[in-house]
């Protein structure tokens, strides 16, 4: 075998040697190990596939994924097989559920006690959900997202920061959590961050006393407000101090 | 156990991450990533009975993500659909994490200049970390074939992300090929 067919073979195989054993590649890389400038050449090439597998691996599903999709398992392992319908709807339930969960609308019953926990979990989950949650309206004007919220029926933020009215928007959302309408704006900083607004009823979080300071978690900078029987949500991956400024405004 | 052969638990622990991955680079969206992914797992539920042995599963698990791929982006391309666009919202994961995870996104874009016919393997090698067998398996192609595809397309990865990296455009000189479909 030539030096260019065995370079062939040789791009096929794996850079943490998990094809060590294989036949296939007995030949190439023992001419490998006895030709210097194809040594040279294969080293070179297990370093190059070694930094893109490196790189890529830092491409991460969430966590949560893998929860959803193993409980799903569970679900099915849980259940007698049933006659009707057929066993995947019960997988299909969980994963959409668990799609939600994932990516989508908010919300499941859970304990009145935690309200607020959860409510700030779930809402978390839903801004962190890529590249953004899904907005019903896309649009830079803050009183079209007004608009679209008072149509929809959806709680509007009674007191806006003053540099927030000035700002562009990305666009908003209405969508229920545990039965109560709750709206989302995202607003557009000039550096292409995002502050999200999430109002929703008092009720809502009842029994729950709201924190009066500034919280982080999980790289967002977030903070709660109370008006007028609402309560205002903010979240943003910005720095604090800016997020500050802005809420102060 | 939801097959014969397949075991839905240790099927998720052992393919999730490098499915979830592969359906990133084809997407870049990590909503839609994501859907795929599950939507993967949920025709496993359904068509595990097709799967005769227990290696041929991954191959099975990627043929699948990438014909709903195909399937989805010919729906979309009857029915376009105005989405919610990175460029206006938070970075991918990917793209957040500093200079290392810059360096995938550099990768992804690298990968996604490689001409169509050698990418998909590409993909399925180093994002999928499939064997050149399974690659064979999953793109129904002879494995000399993926052997091929993976060493021009590891040159042309190599020379796109010199290019992307200094600037300077690549010339590389490639075996004229027939012409291919346009998705992957």
């Amino acid at each position: 075998m030539n030096n260019e067919t065995a370079k062939v073979i040789l791009s096929a195989y794996r850079h943490d040697g998990a094809d060590a054993q294989d036949p296939l590649f007995t030949d190439a890389l023992q001419q490998a190990r006895l030709d210097p400038e194809l040594g040279k050449w294969f080293e070179e090439q297990r370093a190059f596939d070694h930094r893109i597998f490196q790189a890529v691996q830092r491409i991460e599903a969430p966590t949560s994924l893998k929860e959803v999709l193993t409980a799903a398992g569970q679900g099915l392992k849980a259940r007698p097989r049933p006659r009707s319908p057929v066993p995947w709807l019960a997988l299909a339930a969980v994963l959409v559920v668990g799609g939600l969960l994932l990516v989508g609308p908010l919300g499941v019953n859970r304990s009145r006690n935690d309200s607020l926990a959860v409510f700030q979990t779930d809402a978390l989950a839903m801004l962190s959900g890529q590249p953004g949650p899904k907005l019903d309206l896309v649009t830079p004007s803050l009183p079209a997202t007004q608009a679209y919220i008072a149509g929809k029926k959806g709680p509007l933020a009674p007191a806006l920061p003053a540099t927030l009215k000035e700002m562009n928007t990305a666009g908003c959302l209405v969508t229920e959590w545990h039965h109560y309408r709750i709206s989302v704006t995202c607003f557009l900083m000039p550096d292409g961050q995002l502050v999200h607004l999430v109002v929703l009823p008092r009720d809502a979080l009842a029994g729950a006393s709201l924190p009066g300071s500034f919280q982080t978690a999980d790289g967002w900078r977030m903070a709660y407000r109370e008006r007028g029987g609402m309560v205002m949500f903010w979240a943003t991956r910005a720095p604090m101090n800016e997020f500050r400024t802005l809420l102060q405004s | 156990m939801i097959g014969q052969t397949v075991n839905l638990e240790a099927a998720v622990a052992s393919f999730y991450q490098p499915l979830y991955r592969f359906a990133y680079s084809l997407t870049r969206n990590e909503a839609e990533a994501l859907d795929l992914t599950q939507q993967t797992f949920l025709i496993l539920t359904q068509h595990a009975d097709q799967i005769r042995a227990q290696e041929k599963l991954k191959s099975w698990l990627f043929t699948t993500l990438r014909r709903e791929f195909l399937r989805i982006a010919r729906r979309q391309s009857s029915y376009p659909e105005v989405e919610f666009h990175a460029g206006q919202h938070d970075a991918p994961s990917a793209e957040r994490a500093g200079d290392t995870a810059a360096d995938a996104h550099t990768i992804l874009e690298a990968l996604d200049q490689v001409e169509e016919v050698y990418r998909v393997a590409l993909k399925l090698f180093y994002l999928g970390e499939l064997s050149y067998r399974e690659i064979a398996d999953t793109l129904e192609v002879p494995v000399g074939t993926v052997m091929s595809r993976l060493s021009r397309g590891k040159e042309q990865l190599r020379a796109k992300l010199a290019s992307l990296e200094t600037g300077v455009d690549p010339k590389i000189i490639t075996m004229p090929q027939r012409k291919r479909r346009s998705h992957e």
